[in-house]
């Protein structure tokens, strides 16, 4: 009897990720390049990526850091270099909420690590080990990245209370 | 989560619209497979460029036609591609046919052919022994029956999933001795409260490993068994071209169970008998295999082929083996009757179904009946055990009379060969692990407690309920186990709740499952506002309680006004009463 390949296991593994979290990875991407097509083909492309190099991946408890690795990538590619900050066009969903506004330009003026971090810690509800994953770097810079997003966000708060 | 947090997290909320869209796994896959065959062409480009050219000119014949590679391409190559769908199935009903002198036995399968074409309808026959027993033409754009959909939809799913690549060979094994490659369709992952994981449901497929072409096909659960559910052999599973299948043939039903009554009559003796059965009556004998002759008696059965037509009776001999209970026939211990009638009586047409019978053999059931029949009437045998029913065939005789010598057949095995699975044993599997609901239970986002009783809801979808504290008072008036239930208010008024059974003395992660949606069942994330154990503790229980629950635990100002107000809507209620 032939048991499935380790590689039909991350298949399928990838395609539960595909399926359950789906419309998570494509806020993500669409929070990175700021268009809906954009963001379609960017999630697309990573997951046939994804399914084409599964070998590479060198296996573990949780196959999403890996995804999101690739997802990002895939997003920061498809990025448009007009709208390098390009939150500021992003489709805004609640234009009654009063803080968007203020916000997006917060967001849009964040270095891109902290907008990355932001939007996988909100967004996508990652921990700090797993947006390291993600993003190639320390959880450390994770923390401090995240820390330096909400200090903005804190003194931009404050600002408004005045 | 910090004051500042659940700001940054609220606002963000509102900034990128939460898509509602879910993907197109199959274009992944579709993609994916023709970028690798792109990337495997280019690069071997150059050496088979160079080996092109050798052997070209080396080769006067021209190139021949390219084959299929690997069992999924085979496979897709011997199913075909035409519009027209024909299949051909195998069950296995457990019936087959003994030969009373020598108890060999031959299997009775019962067979579906279907013949589909969306442009010229279907064409649906089932057999029986090969005995035709029903046929159903019916004329395109009308709604199939079930049976047919089911078909239909299994040719197709297993077409479409080999050609876009979302089949997979997971198995080599063997079918009936034939050597065959399993390929699962795509499974769903099912969440399972019960054992707190998720199993993988799929239909796998038996491929010929020299035709290709589908064999049998069955449910896995996790990649093996699906007790209850041996399979089907696919005789015949192919999609033709256009113009090609049989759909000629009229409408014919299958002999109708028909409704119907019985009773017994009047006892009977040798000369009732042969007044009922022409040819007179049979019996085994005044004993069969220790079971004493105990009864015989009149069985009046009265049947109508539908709610208007007219009744007709059929007065039957029933001759009965075992014990008697205050006069009555005691068929809760190991017990054996013969019935039999003048002609075929409809009331035993599920026994029959249609099936010609072969001169000098006997129809068994492996459900422990027999059947026999000629001209003149026909004869049902039911006992406790298939080894009964056919020793009681071997040994039928004029009644009345003794057999001279004991038959000499093997009895228990003959019923062993009647009960053995007739579909082909079926060898080769692949487990795979059942999958955690919940692969990361996420951070704590919110905790609450009440009477002992803590509860912590976790970003993953798990809530985690703490009863090891639990108030005494509390603890004495429930079980071992108390559902336990998480839930959001909505519009103010109510609450669309989650949740499971808790331990009343223990830690237990609840994963919070919502009802089944599109074919699967959300685990449930993000914040709720109360969480609450099962009431339901006898009428007087919230009155005594301030009309409040067995143990409510608020988790947010919202929930907790919820709460209050439930309970005086509940107390307003019973003071209106």
């Amino acid at each position: 009897m032939k048991s499935p390949s380790r590689a039909d296991a991350v298949l399928a593994q990838i395609e539960d990720a595909y399926r359950e979290r789906y419309p998570v990875f494509l806020r993500v991407a669409l929070a990175i390049v700021g268009d809906a097509e954009l963001a379609r083909d960017a999630v697309h492309d990573a997951f046939v990526r994804a399914v084409r190099h599964r070998r590479r991946f060198r296996g573990g408890p949780d196959i999403e850091p890996w995804l999101w690795r690739i997802v990002v990538n895939a997003a920061r590619r498809r990025r448009p270099r007009a709208a390098e900050l390009s939150v500021a066009s992003v489709e805004i969903a609640a234009p009654t909420a009063p803080l968007n506004g203020d916000l997006r330009s917060l967001v849009a003026s964040l270095p891109e690590r902290q907008r990355q971090a932001l939007f996988l810690r909100y967004y996508a509800d990652l921990d700090y080990q797993s947006i390291a994953d993600a993003l190639g770097i320390k959880p450390g810079t994770v923390a401090a990245s995240l820390h330096g997003a909400h200090q903005a966000l804190r003194r931009r708060l404050e600002e408004m209370d005045h | 989560m910090t004051e500042l947090q659940q700001t940054m997290q609220r606002a963000l909320e509102g900034l990128v619209e939460k898509p509602g869209e879910t993907g197109d796994w199959g274009r992944v896959l579709a993609e994916a497979e023709r970028r690798s065959q792109k990337a495997w062409v280019l690069r071997i480009a150059v050496v088979a460029a160079a080996a092109v050219v050798a052997v070209a000119a080396a080769l006067v014949s021209p190139f021949e036609d390219e084959q299929p590679t690997g069992v999924i391409g085979r496979a897709l190559a011997a199913v075909g591609d035409g519009p027209v769908l024909h299949v051909v199935f195998r069950s296995d009903w457990g019936t087959a046919f003994v030969r009373l002198s020598t108890g060999e036995v031959t299997p009775v399968y019962a067979e579906v052919e279907l013949w589909y074409d969306p442009d010229r309808g279907a064409h649906y026959v089932t057999r029986f022994g090969g005995v035709v027993t029903g046929e159903r033409s019916i004329p395109p754009g009308e709604l199939p029956d079930a049976e047919i959909r089911r078909y239909r939809a299994l040719a197709a799913r297993y077409r479409q999933e080999l050609a876009s690549g979302a089949a997979r060979v997971v198995a080599d094994g063997r079918v009936g001795g034939r050597r065959v490659a399993w390929i699962r369709l795509r499974g769903q992952w099912w969440p399972d409260r019960q054992d707190g994981v998720s199993h993988l449901h799929a239909e796998e497929i038996a491929v010929d490993r020299e035709t290709y072409k589908p064999v049998f096909v069955r449910q896995t659960r996790d990649g093996r068994p699906v007790p209850g559910w041996p399979g089907e052999h696919i005789r015949e599973l192919e999609l033709l071209p256009s113009g090609q299948g049989d759909f000629e043939g009229g409408s014919a039903r299958s002999p109708r169970l028909w409704p119907f009554s019985q009773r017994f009559g009047s006892g009977l003796d040798r000369t009732g008998i042969d007044r009922l059965i022409p040819g007179g009556g049979v019996w085994a004998g005044p004993s069969i295999r220790g079971l004493p002759l105990a009864d015989v008696r009149e069985l009046i059965m009265t049947t109508r082929t539908g709610p208007t037509a007219p009744r007709s009776r059929t007065v039957a001999a029933s001759v009965f083996y075992g014990r008697l209970s205050r006069g009555h026939r005691d068929a809760s211990r190991r017990h054996l009757v013969i019935e039999q009638a003048r002609g075929f009586p409809r009331a035993w047409g599920w026994a029959a179904r249609g099936v010609a019978i072969p001169d000098g053999s006997v129809f068994v059931w492996a459900n422990r009946s027999a059947f026999l029949r000629d001209e003149r009437r026909s004869i049902l045998i039911r006992a406790t055990t298939t080894e009964d029913a056919l020793a009681a065939a071997f040994s039928l005789r004029p009644f009345g009379t003794r057999r001279d010598q004991p038959g000499t057949l093997d009895v228990r095995r003959i019923a062993r060969e009647v009960e053995r699975p007739q579909i082909p044993a079926v060898e080769g599997f692949a487990p795979v692990e059942p999958r955690p609901l919940v692969r990361r239970r996420g951070t704590r986002i919110q905790s609450g407690a009440a009477r002992g009783v803590t509860v912590a809801i976790f970003s993953g979808g798990v809530a985690t309920f703490d009863t090891t504290e639990m108030d005494e008072r509390i603890r004495k008036v429930v079980g071992k186990t108390v559902s336990a239930n998480c839930s959001r208010v909505t519009n103010g008024t109510g609450g669309s709740g989650v949740g499971g059974e808790v331990p009343s003395d223990g830690v237990k992660d609840v994963v919070l499952l919502a009802q089944p949606q599109l074919g699967r069942v959300p685990i449930i994330r993000g914040r709720f506002d109360f969480c609450e154990l099962a009431t339901g503790l006898g009428r007087n229980w919230l009155r005594r309680n301030g009309w409040h629950g067995l143990l409510e635990i608020p988790l947010t100002t919202r929930g907790a006004r919820f709460l209050d107000e439930r309970a005086a809507v509940r107390a307003a209620r019973a003071k209106r009463n």
